[in-house]
């Protein structure tokens, strides 16, 4: 069975009255993926920040890799790469000597040549003597997660690490941390608004709102336990609304545009639905069901809105 | 007032040179470091004799003997007391050629009278330039001396009045009181010691100073406060520069200057002034 | 670990242009000081030593590399905190404007190691920004002036230090003034540890000292007692090792003061530091 490598119990973060993290407890095992999912102001990059010691809790307790944080802080960062939203660096510099400069104080001891190989895995090899200042958003992107990599850490967060890149750049970067979590074992924790992104990898899943922790476990656990999402098209919307509300609850129906019915539920009442609304003389013209992490997520945060 | 200011200046530099000697690395025998006037003035003593005969007859001898006197140079030993300046004692090197070149050498910053020493003896070479008349006797240093004052012919030349206290049988100048236009009074003590110097055809030994101990006034000096502020030291910690090493009275400055004549009338001026033509 | 540090520390503030602002600085204004003494040096002598020389001269020139060097050195100590603040204040804020202090303080250093080696680099800078003015101020001024006795003003009157003694007064001077540009550095950068932005600090540094400075200068009984202790006082300390005899128990005294500054605040940065949420 594989150890926990982050496990935080009770977490809280308090900037005056407000809470940004409230009794946050979760944990990560070895080899996962875990996505990181929440609206903004949900408490994601504040928990982040607490795991590598930007913040510091105001209670709870944070252990990685089975060590207590106050006690081997230093241990700890040394097996944590982080690329903490948007990549920042010496814009004076140079890749190479920013990352020379990053690798030094991990206490690498030949940074240069770790650098040289980190440039030439993110594919900006030829550029390293260039100023950071004449990268594009991508490139920063790039050597963000070379810096972060370059320690050769057990344990990667990344925060964001799609934003700013375009499609190619995206897939670029699914690739790459594909790469890190099968080929070379690394775990990941991956926090983004980019719901398709987290779906392609994860294997598990955290989603926060408003400081809290709404739900987490295993992707394919949590997809699979929650109504399936149908799309449907019919031509008397307000007889098939009518005959949908007697059926079902209000949460689990909403009009979408164009006249399009959205519904939540369990595989097995699908049946029975179609022909209650063929029985009533409404003609269905269309049926689709999927069941995305986008669907689970945006009802997840409807139901806790609600609440 | 202002004659009891001259009679106290008057006591002051009658009274000897009080020299300590200190212990010196190059065991220059001059009394500069320590140098105290002694405040044992025994008084003024009047004698009966024809006193204006005897000024011309010192007058005379005085003049001819310092007619002798063409070619310096001496190792100078100069300290400086001035008030709020400190300065160290310094070892020099001095040149007089005569009628008026003269320089004094220093590997560093010297305090100096504006008015050289030799300038005087310059002026009392030629009789015609002045007139003595005898003044009275006094004893300075323990040395009956007779007063002499020299009243320059030429009313609006540089030298305005000299009086002289000139030792009554050596005929040595003890003590000068001159007043310039351009430089005000100056007092002067003259020193005779182991260093002094028998002047080349004079029959009298020792007539070059062993020291010149020179007064001024110095109660227009002013460094500006503007540049001078201290802010770390407070007044009450104020005070290093507050020593006169030469016992100068408030609003007085002295300097010192003790010499050892290296050569007399032997052209060392001469060529020391030829080879500054030269550069 | 801390090694490490403290190079990459001078590796970026060898890089950053900014850090050769105060060079840039430092040679303009001691060009210009040593050019307007070579013209006209005479004359500015002449208006401090003009009444004394109505009844005495100064033989010898006083206008020399070592006066100069002490004139220059004493108009431009007053320029330095600026100059040194405007890299130093830079160390944590610009860092933490810049986002790069994420990185830093994600690295197995300790926050405590990370904050001494941007204090020893601010050291390391002050000392090399001392050494820079001295080379111009005292080496260049003698190669143009020449050496010599060095005739110093001071509250107490004008002193003639023997050009002998002046090169290692001017050494211990340096130390000394290097404490106390190290404490106008140590102030800014433990500002540069309370604020997120490059200006904060460095204004806040020059307002502190322009306060204590004022607090310093101002003749108000309730300020006696505290004047004493402000590190303003002492920051032209290096002064007094001019005089003649140097008056040590009031040198060791700043050096007391000076150091006492350095080290709390030195102690209070590290401890804020240490427990401050990084949010930039």
């Amino acid at each position: 069975m594989a150890h926990p490598i982050i496990e935080a119990q009770g977490l809280v973060k308090a900037y005056g009255s407000f809470k940004a993290v409230d009794d946050l407890s979760f944990a990560l095992k070895e080899g996962s993926v875990m996505g990181f999912l929440g609206p903004n102001g949900a408490g994601k990059s504040t928990t982040l920040r607490m795991l590598v010691d930007l913040i510091r809790p105001v209670s709870g307790n944070l252990r990685l890799f089975g060590l207590d944080y106050h006690r081997h802080r230093g241990r700890i960062l040394s097996r944590i790469g982080c690329l903490i939203e948007k990549p920042d660096f010496y814009k004076y510099l140079g890749a190479l000597q920013n990352l020379e400069l990053l690798g030094r104080a991990s206490g690498i001891r030949q940074p240069r040549t770790k650098a040289m190989e980190m440039l030439e895995f993110v594919g900006l090899r030829g550029r390293e003597k260039d100023a950071v200042s004449s990268f594009s958003h991508g490139m920063r992107q790039r050597l963000g997660l070379a810096q972060c990599l370059m320690h050769d850490p057990d344990l990667i967060i990344l925060d964001e690490p799609g934003t700013g890149l375009d499609p190619q750049g995206i897939v670029d970067m699914r690739e790459m941390i594909l790469k890190l979590n099968r080929d070379q074992g690394k775990t990941i924790l991956l926090s983004s608004h980019h719901l398709p992104e987290v779906e392609a990898v994860a294997t598990h899943l955290v989603v926060m709102n408003r400081g809290r922790c709404l739900v987490q476990g295993s992707a394919s656990d949590l997809l699979s336990q929650q109504n399936r999402q149908i799309r449907l098209e019919v031509d008397q919307v307000k007889e098939a609304l009518e005959c949908v509300s007697s059926l079902l609850s209000r949460d689990q129906y909403r009009l979408g545009e164009g006249g399009v019915l959205h519904l939540s539920l369990s595989r097995d009442k699908l049946p029975a639905l179609i022909k209650t609304l063929v029985e009533r003389g409404i003609a269905v013209y269309a049926v689709e069901s999927r069941q995305q992490l986008e669907d689970f997520y945006m009802l997840i945060l409807h139901q806790n809105n609600q609440e | 007032m202002k004659n009891t200011q001259r009679i106290s200046v008057g006591l002051m530099l009658s009274f000897g040179f009080f020299a300590v000697m200190k212990a010196d690395a190059n065991a220059w025998n001059f009394p500069f470091c320590d140098v105290r006037y002694e405040e044992n003035y025994g008084g003024n003593e009047l004698l009966d004799n024809d006193l204006q005969k005897d000024a011309e007859r010192l007058m005379e001898k005085l003049a001819s003997r310092l007619a002798g006197l063409r070619d310096l140079q001496a190792t100078v030993h100069v300290q400086a007391d001035v008030p709020r300046v400190k300065v160290r004692p310094l070892t020099a090197e001095m040149f007089f050629l005569a009628p008026n070149r003269f320089r004094i050498r220093s590997p560093r910053l010297a305090l100096l009278p504006r008015q050289n020493p030799m300038e005087l003896f310059e002026f009392l070479k030629g009789p015609q330039n002045y007139r003595a008349l005898a003044m009275g006797q006094e004893k300075v240093r323990n040395q009956v001396c007779l007063v002499v004052n020299v009243l320059p012919l030429d009313g609006g030349g540089d030298w305005q009045l000299i009086r002289l206290w000139i030792h009554s049988e050596t005929a040595r100048i003890y003590r000068a009181e001159m007043t310039r236009r351009n430089l005000g009074t100056v007092e002067a003590g003259y020193f005779y010691g182991s260093n002094s110097r028998t002047v080349p055809g004079s029959n009298i030994h020792q007539d070059l100073p062993d020291s010149l101990l020179f007064e001024l006034d110095a109660s227009m000096m002013k460094l500006p406060k503007a540049l001078t502020a201290d802010l770390h030291r407070s007044n009450s910690q104020a005070g290093t520069v507050a020593v006169r090493p030469l016992g100068a009275p408030d609003g007085k400055a002295r300097v010192a200057m003790g010499f050892r004549w290296n050569s007399v009338n032997n052209g060392a001026a001469a060529r020391f002034f030829g080879a500054q033509k030269q550069d | 670990m801390w090694w490490a540090s403290l190079y990459n520390e001078s590796i970026k503030i060898l890089a950053k242009p900014r850090s050769y602002l105060g060079f840039l600085a430092i040679t303009l204004l001691v060009g210009v000081i040593l050019l307007a003494l070579a013209l006209d040096g005479e004359s500015y002598l002449d208006f401090v030593t003009g009444s004394l020389e109505q009844n005495l001269m100064i033989e010898g020139s006083m206008l020399n590399g070592h006066l100069v060097g002490f004139i220059v050195l004493q108009m431009l100590v007053v320029h330095l905190p600026l100059l040194v603040a405007l890299v130093t204040g830079d160390l944590i804020s610009g860092e933490a404007a810049m986002g790069t202090l994420r990185n830093l303080v994600t690295r197995p250093l300790s926050r405590r190691s990370l904050l001494l080696s941007k204090y020893g680099a601010a050291a390391v800078y002050t000392m090399v920004l001392l050494i820079w003015l001295g080379l111009m101020a005292v080496g260049v001024a003698q190669w143009i002036f020449g050496p010599g006795d060095l005739a110093v003003l001071s509250g107490e009157g004008l002193q003639i230090l023997p050009s002998v003694e002046v090169m290692p007064r001017f050494l211990q001077a340096f130390a000394l003034a290097f404490l106390a540009l190290y404490t106008v550095a140590a102030i800014s950068v433990t500002f540069s540890c309370l604020a997120d932005n490059s200006i904060g600090p460095i204004v806040g540094t020059m307002a502190l000292i322009m306060v204590f400075t004022l607090i310093g200068t101002l003749d108000v009984p309730l300020f006696e007692h505290v004047r004493p202790f402000l590190f303003t006082t002492h920051m032209a300390a290096w002064r007094s090792l001019f005089l003649d005899p140097t008056p040590w128990s009031d040198i060791l005294f700043s050096i007391g003061v000076l150091t006492v500054h350095c080290v709390a605040l030195m102690g209070f940065g590290l401890h804020y530091f240490d427990r401050k949420d990084i949010l930039t």
